[in-house]
């Protein structure tokens, strides 16, 4: 294989993946509308694109495998057969399959995927004779008499096929590149180079060829041994006139379903990442120059620093959204999860989808994808009741899970909202209790013991199911999330339904950070968690038992933290003269004292090496205006680590005093 | 010679003598200013700024458990692990070690010191023993069940 046809063929591969998500996205629309045309027209036209590709960069068996595919389509197309639940399940199999092969394919370009079961199956299936409980049976009925017509016709022409050609092979291998004929001269013409059959046979064979090629799976005679399927459910020939039409309507498509010329190009991931990389040192030398100019102030140079602080950041702004992509791609996979989970569980689940369009950076896609499907599964297993007590809470009998994206105060928020049954607190609580995770007659809120369904090995599911219940997804996710610096909310009511929101900052690569200092030291406190700041010398700060200093600010008690003591610092202020800053987390709101803030910047994050990978309370490290390393806080997690430190009882829930 | 001996940076560590393979090692700097990581384990100095990336820097003598030598000039040897780099504070950085094959003895077994299990290979040269060490043992794994502990 040369490396062009080896450039080819993967360029395809990365194609077809993505016209695969796009099926499989129309499949499941189809599920819910089955009457629109246009949408099996879609269906139909990536399909068909598909097979042609894939020919064409010398998939033979893949080739194949589309066009059986492409078949069964087109009758559902033509309604030939209906597509009830279980055409549609065949459907949705013949595209994991094919997802499959591109899978294979793509790990080595000479694999064989074998296809046989599932091209038979197809072939069943063009034949009605699907045996999974059709959801509309009457349907059915419709279309079963005029299959058997189909039959008998067929049986018919084959039988005078076997009689009156002897050279059956000379016709069994037309070209498969050729292009579906579009009228009845090109018909003609394709066969008009057959000489060896005679006149009448000829317009049999075109007559045949062309009804066939289009609409059924087997475009050929090489069917020879199963005549009765290839013609049965073609259109019975009277109606042959009226299938020019479509054939032709068809072929116009495909011509105008060519994308547009996009203006865009593919970059490698790799290379993205290396212009971010120098863009962000772009960035810190920039800053550095800013600060050291102040000494020598001449005219030009500040202007030309000024300048240069202006284009670096539109560099830096444009570089970034170079990473951008819209969600739209994720969300989608998740209706499959949502109608395959529902249909495990008997429930019936609808998923709205919103703002698709919303883009995120994609490393942070990329790791949301899992955290979602849990989330999601969840809330079909947990959250939507079945039906039947649905419907005595008088709800819709259709439960709606509803993903939203959107941003808000520069971060995104991903929404996952389900009607179900709500979280009941007081249960988890029981069976915190019940596992030790809890001291019984401990105090608790009913947040904290929502909060009980991210704890690692916690299920309320007495049984494990191929769903859930093993007590490690919700864990999962808060890792997860959290790893991406960002914050898992929820918010439920009993009866009425959950909403989790995702918070995640836009872009892992750059954040807004505040920098302060404590002792000798400089760190730096993401802005986002940072909910406002107080001269704390402005305040009481009082001492209680038990709890340690705490802080009254209009009301509401805080729990001071003091960083210079977290870090091993000295702090160079007197006591209670330095700044308080208020973090307030899902859990509760603290405050860390510090001695000073420094400033606010953009910080360019630069990750800390596997060696301190493993140490909690650190998110990473920056470089600061003067060229020094700073470490950016994870302040939630350094006061955890500090609670467990000095705490006798680390496992009894904190009060917020 | 159809292949040239392989070649150690070799460098002091109290009173003794180590070396690392020299293609594992990027470049030998200066002491920078380093910034401490809070709760970090001992050995870990803390953070520093090579040219706009930030790389950990650790005191391989505190790790291997060898006192310091006072008033010696210290050096950073930054190394490439697994794509990763990292730099090792050492007391002196002396000379490039290319021994052949049958100079290199293995590890003698007697040793119980802690640092004994780094120890690839041992080289006598000119009457002075040189210990090569497994850099990625030294400092990876160990680390991480340290770190784990401590946190």
């Amino acid at each position: 294989m040369d490396d062009f046809e080896k450039e080819l063929k993967i360029g395809f591969l990365q194609e077809a993946e993505q016209l695969l998500t796009d099926t499989e996205q129309c499949f499941l629309e189809l599920e819910t509308n089955a009457e629109d045309a246009s949408l099996l027209e879609k269906i139909f036209r990536l399909a068909h694109n598909l097979k042609g590709s894939s020919k064409a960069v010398g998939f033979d068996s893949m080739g194949q495998f589309t066009h059986e595919f492409e078949s069964l389509l087109l009758k559902i197309k033509n309604k030939d057969i209906t597509s009830t639940t279980g055409v549609l399940n065949l459907l949705l199999r013949c595209n994991d399959h094919l997802k499959q092969m591109v899978g294979a394919l793509t790990a080595d370009l000479e694999a064989k995927v074998d296809s046989s079961s599932l091209m038979s199956e197809i072939e069943a299936a063009s034949r009605g004779e699907l045996v999974e409980a059709p959801s509309e049976p009457e349907a059915e009925a419709v279309t079963e008499p005029e299959a058997e017509a189909l039959e008998e016709a067929a049986e018919e022409i084959a039988h005078q096929e076997a009689e009156s050609i002897p050279s059956a092979d000379a016709f069994a291998e037309p070209p498969a590149d050729v292009p579906a004929p579009s009228s009845n001269e090109d018909v003609g013409a394709m066969l008009a180079a057959q000489t060896s059959l005679s006149i009448e046979e000829q317009f049999l064979r075109a007559q045949q060829e062309f009804e066939s090629k289009p609409q059924t799976s087997e475009p050929t005679p090489v069917a020879a041994p199963e005549p009765v399927a290839t013609v049965a459910a073609s259109t019975p020939p009277p109606v042959a006139a009226a299938a020019v039409t479509p054939t032709s309507d068809t072929a116009a498509q495909k011509k105008s379903t060519t994308p547009p010329a996009d203006d865009s190009i593919r970059v490698s991931l790799s290379r993205l990442e290396k212009l971010l990389n120098y863009v962000g040192e772009m960035v810190i030398l920039q800053s550095v120059l800013k600060e050291q100019s102040g000494a020598f102030q001449t005219l030009t140079l500040r202007k030309t620093v000024q300048q240069l602080g202006k284009v670096t950041k539109e560099v830096q702004d444009i570089s970034m959204s170079l990473r951008m992509v819209p969600v739209k791609q994720t969300f989608q996979k998740m209706q499959r999860i949502v109608r395959d989970t529902a249909q495990m569980l008997n429930k019936k689940v609808n998923l709205q989808l919103q703002g698709e369009e919303t883009e995120l950076d994609k490393t942070v896609l990329e790791h949301l994808g899992d955290p979602l499907v849990h989330i999601i599964r969840n809330a079909v297993d947990h959250g939507i009741e079945n039906a039947e007590l649905r419907k005595q809470r008088g709800k819709p009998e259709q439960g709606t899970v509803n993903l939203r994206a959107f941003h808000e105060g520069g971060r995104l928020v991903i929404e996952i909202k389900d009607d179900g049954g709500g979280i009941p607190g007081e249960i988890l609580h029981k069976k915190a209790i019940e596992k030790g995770i809890l001291k019984p007659g401990a105090p608790y809120s009913e947040k904290e013991a929502i909060h009980l369904i991210f704890h690692p090995g916690f299920s309320t599911k007495s049984q494990v199911t191929e769903v859930s219940g093993r007590g490690v997804g919700m864990d999962v996710v808060k890792t997860n999330i959290e790893r991406l610096s960002g914050e898992v909310q929820i918010q439920t009511k009993l009866g009425e339904g959950t909403t989790f929101r995702i918070l995640l900052p836009l872009t892992l690569a750059i954040i807004d950070g505040m920098v302060i200092r404590t002792g000798k030291e400089r760190f730096i406190i993401p802005l986002g968690h940072v909910h406002e700041t107080l001269q704390a010398s402005s305040y009481q700060l009082e001492y209680a038992t038990g709890v340690g200093e705490v802080l009254n600010l209009r009301g509401e008690n805080l729990v001071v933290y003091r960083l210079d003591r977290m870090v091993g610092q000295k702090s160079q202020v007197e006591d209670g003269k330095g700044i308080a800053i208020v973090v307030r987390t899902q859990e509760r709101p603290f405050a860390v004292l510090v001695d000073d803030i420094i400033g606010q910047s953009q910080i360019v994050i630069k990750q800390l090496g596997t060696e301190l990978a493993h140490m909690k309370g650190y998110s990473g490290s920056a470089i600061l205006g003067d060229g020094r390393p700073a470490l950016i806080l994870e302040v939630a997690e350094l006061i955890k680590k500090y609670d467990i430190k000095t705490k006798p009882e680390p496992t009894a829930p904190r009060r917020t005093a | 010679m159809s292949q040239a001996n392989e070649r150690y940076l070799g460098f002091t560590l109290g009173e003794e003598e180590y070396g690392i393979p020299l293609l594992k090692v990027r470049e030998v700097i200066a002491i920078p200013e380093i910034t401490p990581v809070p709760q970090a384990p001992k050995h870990y100095l803390g953070i520093m700024n090579l040219r706009g990336q930030v790389i950990s820097i650790i005191d391989l003598r505190q790790k291997l458990g060898i006192t310091a030598k006072t008033g010696t000039e210290n050096a950073v040897v930054i190394c490439d692990i697994g794509g990763a780099q990292l730099g090792i504070v050492v007391d002196s950085v002396n000379q490039v070690h290319s021994p052949a094959p049958d100079e290199i003895a293995e590890r003698p077994d007697l040793s119980q010191s802690k640092s004994a299990q780094y120890i690839t290979s041992v080289y006598r040269a000119q009457e002075k023993l040189v210990l090569f060490l497994d850099i990625a043992k030294t400092l990876d794994l160990q680390d991480q069940s340290l770190i784990k502990k401590a946190a």
